[in-house]
């Protein structure tokens, strides 16, 4: 039985916490990788061994990652919404989540199925005059709910598009009927920050992260429906079989184990797991697909940053991040000074840092992980998730 | 004869040429520049290691445990020179003293003002500082001069003496930010408050901009039009100069955009 998208429950943003490896798991981890390394020797007598394996295309991967995208997970969240939207009128709720984690889709998903009415945002070049706005409005039947999917694409870090937002903004606040938001974390980061956004919203929700149970629940469905076998690369320990007791530990617990690890490395986030997921399935060379195995990948199969990452590089990432993808020509004009943007931009995309996506650069979902961790150590802006 | 007993007296404070084993003080002095090497290797080294929070607590043990490492050489150097008796030791360090007050006056004011720049910090590595009339990024604290990076990338000693007779502006004070000002001089009619909202529109639209940090704009009436201070602070103090102009360039192009005009110099005023 298949299951869906992994995002069951939405908790408020100051609750989000994301998944944590255990510290004596992480602690054996890393110790036992050490002590491979030493050895030569990356698992035990269960596994084959590692020159046996490949890493698949994409066509040998489709087969076993999950079907469906983020709106399979309107079911679990519909009587929620359902019950927001039936509310009286007042502040609108705002749904943040990171990138990858689905929430447009899944907001539109819900406006389909309700047949509320969504408000589409503008080209983002649009937004550099203020009174294209005030001529489009209002985008449907006041008495009527509204759904914004997708906040940050009205956003453009530029003086002049400020202004069209702050518009926006003192127009959504006074929309007679429900309203439903959604946000990329990101530019939520921004927007709390900067035009103080939190006081003009009732709640501000986040999609509860996803734990390792979850993932493995997800990822491991279409194994188990396909009668394949999924081992854990490191121990040869099978990982498609009945999911682990609450509290097992030890050997029985090794499942979850390596999908906590998962968890941990994604903060919660499935868009991101699954992407990460990919990168460590194996199989065999020889073209029997009937048995996969999971090992995390060498550093140098990952998406990695330039060794000469230097400020202004930060500074893209963090733009690209901000407005959940841009064109690269109105990138170029957000970070001054970021001079040789376009090569810099190739080089990432050979990295596969970023990617373009309906001529929109984003970063990877791959790559999310170190383009956060990097921007953090920088102290520069960073999401709450 | 008073003349034959100072002699006496100073054949007796060194030791005969025999007697110095030259050998060892060589060696004395090349460990211990091997260890100020090691020391000035290590501590930066180790500054990098560690959180930001520490690294300005461990760089100032460099210029001590250089000082520390010197001392030790000289107490160890002396009795391989010198007969170590009370009334020579005390001979020498007379004379020390008065060698040191007329020659190294200056000198030994920088270094004891080294001394009391280490515990009363007023500046650190790392702090952007203006010391006598010099702004720039303190690299490092030398036995008797800090030395300064200037934004033009030149490299200024400047003796630890001076804080005894001139002011120390320290922008940061070992914060990571420090506040940026630019400066906007506009004719007075005008919309004071599309103005403010405008500039600080350009503040929060900037890459560099630190949005834990309060963006402020101070208006001033002058005769000759209106003076604005837009006050905001960058990520890190390294990005001041690139936050100062982007503000800078960017809120030019807009207000001369919003009908705004600049005016171009102050214009004297007062009786003839």
């Amino acid at each position: 039985m298949s299951v869906g998208w992994p995002i069951d429950e939405l908790v408020l943003l100051p609750d989000f916490r994301p998944p944590a490896e255990p510290p004596a798991q992480a602690a054996r981890g890393r110790l036992r990788r050490l002590w491979a390394r030493l050895r030569r020797e990356r698992r035990d007598e269960e596994g084959p061994a590692p020159d046996s394996l490949e890493r698949p295309d994409g066509a040998k991967c489709q087969p076993v990652l999950p079907r469906g995208g983020p709106e399979t997970a309107l079911p679990g969240l519909e009587g929620l919404l359902d019950g927001w939207m039936a509310g009286p009128a007042g502040p609108a709720r705002v749904v943040v989540a990171p990138p990858g984690a689905g929430v447009e889709a899944l907001l539109r998903a819900f406006a389909g199925a309700r047949r509320h009415p969504v408000l589409e945002p503008p080209g983002r070049t649009e937004l550099l005059e203020p009174q294209r706005l005030d001529a489009a409005w209002p985008p449907a039947d006041p008495s009527r709910p509204l759904v914004v999917p997708a906040l940050e694409r009205w956003l453009l870090r530029r003086a002049s598009a400020l202004a069209t937002f702050r518009r926006l903004v003192e127009r959504l606040v006074a929309w007679p009927a429900p309203l439903l938001v959604g946000c990329d974390s990101w530019a939520w980061a921004y927007l709390r920050r900067a035009l103080e956004l939190e006081r003009q919203v009732a709640e501000v929700w986040a999609p509860a992260p996803v734990e390792g149970s979850g993932l493995c629940r997800w990822l491991a469905a279409p194994f188990r429906d396909r009668g394949l076998e999924l081992f854990d690369g490191r121990s040869g320990r099978p990982l498609a079989g009945p999911l682990p007791e609450a509290g097992a530990s030890g050997e029985d617990a090794a499942p979850s184990a390596v999908f906590q690890r998962l968890a941990a490395a994604s903060r919660g986030n499935p868009g991101v797991a699954l992407a990460l997921w990919r990168t460590e399935l194996r199989t065999r060379d020889d073209g029997d697909c009937s048995s996969w195995w999971i090992e995390p990948p060498d550093e140098n199969e990952l998406p990695r940053l330039p060794r000469d990452a230097d400020r202004a590089l930060d500074l893209l990432l963090e733009a690209l991040l901000i407005h959940n993808g841009i064109e690269p020509e109105l990138l170029a004009e957000l970070v001054p000074g970021a001079g040789g943007t376009a090569p810099r931009l190739r080089e990432l995309e050979r990295a596969g840092v970023v990617a373009g996506e309906g001529g929109e650069l984003v970063v990877t979902p791959a790559a999310y992980p170190t383009v956060r961790r990097r921007l953090a150590q920088q102290k520069l802006l960073i999401d709450d998730l | 004869m008073p003349d034959t007993a100072t002699g006496g007296a100073a054949s007796e404070i060194f030791r005969s040429w025999d007697e110095i084993r030259l050998d060892q003080a060589l060696l004395l002095v090349a460990a211990a520049a091997l260890l100020i090497a090691a020391v000035r290797w290590f501590v930066p080294k180790l500054a990098s290691w560690v959180p930001e929070r520490f690294r300005f607590r461990i760089l100032p043990w460099e210029p001590i445990l250089r000082v520390a490492i010197l001392a030790l050489l000289g107490l160890k150097l002396l009795p391989i020179f010198i007969q170590p008796t009370t009334e020579n030791l005390l001979a020498i360090a007379g004379a020390s003293a008065v060698a040191l007050g007329f020659a190294f006056k200056d000198y030994a004011a920088s270094l004891v003002a080294g001394v009391v720049a280490l515990y009363e910090r007023p500046y650190r590595a790392g702090d952007w500082v203006e010391i006598g009339g010099v702004y720039g990024e303190v690299q490092s604290l030398g036995l008797r001069t800090a030395r300064l990076k200037t934004p033009d990338d030149t490299e200024v000693s400047v003796p630890h003496g001076l804080i005894w007779t001139q002011p120390v502006h320290n922008a940061n004070s070992g914060a990571r930010d420090l506040m940026c000002v630019a400066d906007f001089y506009l004719d007075p009619d005008h919309d004071g408050e599309q103005a403010r909202r405008l500039l600080t529109d350009v503040a929060l639209t900037s890459p560099y901009l630190n949005l834990e940090r309060p963006v402020t704009v101070v208006a001033a009436e002058k005769p000759w039009g209106t003076h604005y201070r837009l006050k905001a602070y960058p990520f890190e103090c390294r990005d001041q100069f690139q936050f100062t102009t982007d503000l800078t360039l960017r809120a030019k192009a807009l207000l001369r955009q919003g009908g705004f005009t600049a005016v171009t110099a102050p214009v004297a005023t007062g009786g003839v």
